[in-house]
């Protein structure tokens, strides 16, 4: 599954603002456009995004990776299932991220290793 | 240590002066105060904001006060009063922080505060048509504005911040005030909220504290 490393891009401990997530929006579309491969094709492979390095992540920046996320897969026009694997999450899930990501039509809940899976909860087709 | 010490280590006099307030502080000595995580600091940008946000925490990992995990806890929540205040206040002055580190006698805790000299919680969510007729009054707005995906901005991503600063505060032990135009609101341990009419702060006011 392709992973992407936050820490790769930003240097920050804590992870602010919606513009700081929009600096991952370029190489996330390069590194999600060269991992597709034909069988991955439906779109429902999840996402990795790796935040060993990071500290602390505030909800406005996770809002703006969702919609990111959304725009890299409404792009590829398979209107498919959106899953996302948030590793090394600085954070436990709590009810502020929660709402952000319900707020996306997802739900997210933790996996035994401690990663975040964020899962679309509607279906996309109208 | 005295008034004028501390409102000097707090770096009042300093923001002051930059700002072309004629201020005499010779003769006040402070020396090193530990407990001064932030001092009083300007921002007016959700970047200088991330930045803030971000050298609150290498000065609280460096000052080894409290639990190693609460540096990061403290300074998320910190980022989001700060974003809202750069964000929604529409602030002509832009808007000022500190963090503090205070040993009570009941128990040592983080303090945070943020400030600016906006346009206040109500008439930031009034921007928003359908908000209008729910914020008669300050402090109606101030419990409005802590609700999941309530802001002026009428974007439906928006109105987590607040909110999840609201939720993070109802633990044993933390507090969050908000004081804005002559509304305040407190909101503590007891999954309990305070709305009421205060006197006037000409902008909006958010103190927070977190025991270690």
């Amino acid at each position: 599954m392709p992973t992407f490393r936050v820490h790769d891009v930003l240097m920050d401990k804590i992870l602010v603002s919606r513009e700081s997530a929009r600096l991952l929006e370029g190489p996330l579309r390069a590194m999600t456009a060269s991992a597709r491969r034909p069988a991955d094709a439906s779109g429902t492979t999840p996402l990795i995004v790796d935040f060993q390095g990071v500290e602390g992540v505030a909800p406005s920046f996770l809002d703006e990776l969702l919609s990111i996320l959304e725009s890299l897969i409404g792009s590829e026009g398979n209107g498919g299932e959106r899953s996302l694997i948030v590793s090394n999450p600085p954070t436990r899930i709590s009810l502020k991220f929660e709402a952000v990501a319900r707020g996306h039509g997802m739900s997210v809940r933790a996996l035994p290793d401690g990663s975040w899976l964020l899962t679309s909860t509607r279906s996309s087709c109208p | 240590m005295g008034v004028r010490a501390h409102l000097k280590s707090l770096g009042l006099f300093d923001v002051l002066k930059e700002r072309g307030v004629e201020v005499d502080d010779r003769g006040i000595h402070t020396g090193t105060d530990p407990k001064m995580i932030l001092p009083v600091t300007h921002f007016e940008s959700s970047a200088e904001a991330s930045a803030v946000t971000n050298t609150a925490f290498d000065r609280l990992q460096s000052a080894s006060v409290g639990a190693a995990n609460l540096s990061a806890v403290v300074t998320e929540l910190y980022s989001e009063l700060a974003l809202n205040a750069v964000q929604h206040s529409e602030s002509e002055v832009g808007a000022f922080g500190c963090v503090q580190f205070y040993e009570f006698e009941c128990g040592a805790r983080f303090i945070c505060t943020v400030a600016d000299g906006g346009i206040g919680v109500r008439a930031s969510l009034c921007r928003n048509v359908a908000l209008r007729s729910r914020v008669s009054y300050d402090w109606d707005a101030l419990e409005l504005a802590v609700r999941e995906r309530v802001s002026g901005t009428g974007d439906p991503h928006r109105g987590i911040g607040l909110y999840g600063v609201s939720e993070d505060v109802r633990r044993p032990g933390r507090s969050l005030l908000l004081h804005s135009g002559i509304g305040s609101l407190e909101i503590n341990e007891n999954l309990e909220s305070s709305a009421r009419r205060t006197r006037l702060f000409p902008g909006t006011l958010a103190f927070l504290s977190i025991p270690t």
